[in-house]
């Protein structure tokens, strides 16, 4: 993509590119960036590597950072790197090249999606002895992460970290509600009448007790609904999704207490991400609720704040909802060949040993010998909620489930509705079963 | 400009006269063979195969066909309330945004019609916005409607206004999707009727003054009924183009909040791409193409009547 386009190169493309648009009925847009664009570049030559993921923002810039240190070690290879759109255009797209048969050499994948994947045999598994000639063994994963990453016994996706829903807390507010400790941490929170009196000594201050955003965000409501519902003991989903078993009681208990906090004016849910990301930053909200990765936007703003695990509120069991970014090597249509596997292994294991750098944007490294590391537990607020990674509570499998997914879809749009006090919990209740029923019992396309 | 291009029964194409040489019927064959050969291989062979894939489980992640499955998506079809809320949605969006796209055009045409000076300002002014990508509108609006620090929002907090939830609020945000289409493509009809007035003889209006008739008589007694085909036809295309609304909200709300804007293509499209149940939304894109076929051949009913009266 680096040659310059002229009038008549342009031409000839545009030309080209609406050939291909009408042969291909208007789905052909990525067809044409790797197909029209780039084989002057050499797509086509064994030493190009495609690499797909859908990481912007700080992710992004983190990982483009940890590409270089590849490129820079690996100058006889091209690393062409593209992003795409988050959640479920990127899972479309990835599928229908996959099936298409011009899949990326390597590309990343929520460990919740691989139940999307792994089945119909989109994904090839790794070896783990030639993981191990590359230098990774299982033990130097996150345990947890890693083997969910098997399936039927073969390992179809490497880990790079673990992402839970955490509590950012904001130290200048929290200091002024008597919360902190002697160490500046907001002293442990257990249990909801806990929770309820830390919130409201927060808007005795004057600041906003919490937010959590809900607007077009329908996975943020999940993540707090399931965060606190798996802290309840309970489970949605059995037989890998083909059954409902949400329990009554204990997901009523979950929206009843977020019930409260809209009742209460205890959370601030009337926002979409960007302006939850604006509340906290603007330093007049106490908690927020989310994932870890907003940390550099709160760093870049010189907001007093620090992050903890998501305090366990129902039960001693301080659980929370998670996900990992894994790397999946999608099927190739000639099949495998092992020189390419080589570099794609070794590309795998270069992105690894920069976690430090990944997890300065939040996430919790899977590669054990960065998250074991001294320079990991120095670093901080990250390092705080380290533990999380070996008690993450990952989306029910089913086909529909996994970050961004139907389930999270479905589900988050009624929860959204008592994070705003718009819908009572009973009705929430009854419409989330609805919708997960409607979608166990639609025929699975895996 | 000038001239409008709207169907008419003046024109009638001579049949070919019996005994007429073979080898000219085969040219013109080749004539329209890049078109017929197009329109077989991405019409009707689509077609086709949707037709096919809707009585089979076809999966988008899984090869081939899949299994036969009769006339069980269409069953399944039937009793799925998310299927119905958003053909629901098409419907109230077809309902809300066509009388709006055709009476406020029509009232800028001749508003602007009946300008002496400065006419190609108010044409470029009301047509440029249509000539804008779908992508590029879909981010203008986002950005105006966003809470807090769009420029609605801005001008509602300076009147005093408490902003409501654009496109948060799961009554109101269908309705936002409508007034940015309105924004979007008012030019086309607009363009279309400012034809059809120019279609209109000047020798009425210039009789009409002389009788003494006012501005609004001749409104109401020269242009209104010489222009009745042209509303019929923008409002026949703007119902189907209203019944196939999809990338504004695809690309605005993706359907949310809680589905409240996902409307009959956005739920094919998410059945299809995104669950990847291909046959299933191949057995929902049927149901609609029927629905908007329906309405064309009302339309062509229609304009017979309107012909056959004139």
């Amino acid at each position: 993509m680096t040659d310059t386009i002229n009038r008549r190169r342009f031409i000839t493309l545009a030309g080209a590119g609406a050939t291909v648009l009408a042969a291909a009925g208007c789905g052909g847009t990525y067809d044409i960036a790797s197909g029209f664009v780039s084989p002057s570049a050499g797509t086509s030559g064994h030493d190009t590597l495609v690499y797909w993921n859908l990481l912007t923002g700080g992710d992004g810039s983190h990982m483009t950072a940890m590409e270089d240190v590849y490129r820079r070690a690996h100058p006889n290879v091209s690393l062409d790197a593209t992003v795409l759109d988050w959640g479920n255009p990127y899972y479309t797209k990835l599928a229908m090249a996959i099936r298409a048969g011009s899949p990326p050499d390597l590309a990343i994948m929520h460990l919740s999606r691989l139940n999307g994947f792994v089945p119909p045999g989109l994904l090839e598994p790794y070896d783990l002895g030639e993981m191990a000639a590359h230098g990774m063994t299982p033990a130097d994963f996150t345990p947890l992460a890693f083997h969910k990453a098997q399936f039927n016994g073969r390992q179809m996706a490497i880990p790079l970290d673990t992402h839970p829903f955490v509590q950012y807390f904001n130290t200048k507010l929290c200091r002024k509600a008597g919360l902190l400790d002697s160490s500046g941490m907001l002293r442990p929170i257990s249990g909801s009448a806990q929770l309820l009196t830390v919130l409201r000594k927060l808007k005795s201050v004057g600041a906003t007790p919490a937010v959590c955003d809900q607007i077009n965000d329908p996975a943020t409501p999940w993540r707090l609904f399931y965060t606190l519902y798996s802290q309840a003991g309970g489970r949605v989903l059995a037989d890998q999704g083909k059954r409902v078993v949400l329990d009554r009681p204990r997901a009523l208990q979950v929206l009843r207490f977020i019930s409260q906090l809209a009742r209460e004016k205890l959370l601030n849910a009337d926002l979409d991400a960007n302006g939850g990301v604006a509340a906290f930053a603007s330093g007049t909200a106490g908690l927020y609720w989310e994932g870890e990765w907003n940390v550099d936007t709160f760093q870049a703003a010189k907001l007093p704040f620090s992050m903890q695990a998501f305090p366990p509120v129902f039960g001693s069991n301080d659980a929370a909802q998670a996900d990992s970014h894994t790397f999946v090597m999608p099927i190739q249509p000639g099949g495998r060949d092992p020189e390419r596997t080589t570099a794609i292994l070794t590309l795998v294991h270069t992105l690894l040993t920069q976690s430090i750098t990944w997890a300065s944007g939040g996430h919790i490294p899977a590669w054990l010998p960065v998250r074991h590391s001294a320079a990991y537990q120095k670093l901080k607020p990250e390092s705080n909620y380290e533990s999380v990674a070996d008690r993450a509570v990952y989306d029910p499998p089913a086909w529909y489930s996994g970050s961004g997914s139907n389930l999270e879809n479905y589900a988050g749009g009624v929860i959204s509705g008592v994070m705003i006090g718009a819908s009572s919990p009973e009705e929430a209740y009854d419409s989330m079963h609805g919708a997960l029923e409607n979608l166990a019992t639609q025929s699975s396309p895996v | 400009m000038s001239t409008a291009t709207l169907p008419s029964t003046a024109v009638r194409i001579r049949r070919p006269r019996p005994g007429r040489p073979r080898a000219g019927r085969s040219v013109g064959l080749g004539f329209v063979a890049p078109f017929l050969i197009f329109y077989a291989l991405f019409l009707l062979l689509p077609l086709v195969l949707a037709i096919v894939m809707s009585l089979f489980n076809t999966s988008l992640v899984l090869p081939g066909l899949g299994h036969w499955v009769g006339l069980h998506n269409y069953g399944e079809l039937f009793g799925d309330s998310y299927f119905w809320s958003s053909m629901w949605h098409t419907v109230l969006f077809t309902l809300v945004s066509t009388p709006v796209l055709v009476i406020v055009p029509l009232c800028f045409a001749i508003a602007v019609y009946r300008r002496r000076h400065g006419q190609w300002f108010y044409r470029l002014a009301f047509f440029m916005p249509y000539i804008l990508p779908s992508a590029v509108v879909a981010l203008l609006w986002t950005w105006m409607y966003e809470p807090g620090y769009g420029i609605i929002d801005g001008v509602f907090g300076f009147l005093g206004l408490g902003a409501p939830g654009w496109l948060s609020s799961t009554s109101l945000a269908l309705y936002s999707i409508v007034i940015v289409t309105v924004w979007w493509t008012i030019g086309f009809n607009f363009i279309l009727f400012l034809a059809g007035l120019q279609e209109i003889p000047q020798e009425l209006y210039e009789a009409a003054a002389m009788d003494g008739a006012s501005g609004w008589t001749q409104i109401r007694r020269i242009t209104m009924p010489m222009l009745g085909r042209t509303i019929t036809l923008v409002t026949v295309l703007q119902v189907i183009a209203s019944m196939k609304i999809f990338d504004q909200v695809y690309l605005i709300t993706s359907g949310g909040p809680d589905f409240s804007t996902r409307v009959a293509l956005e739920y094919i499209y998410d059945t299809g791409f995104t669950s990847g149940r291909v046959g299933y939304a191949s057995a929902a894109s049927l149901v609609l193409f029927v629905v908007i076929v329906v309405i064309g051949f009302l339309w062509l009913a229609l304009v017979r009547r309107q012909e056959q009266g004139v």
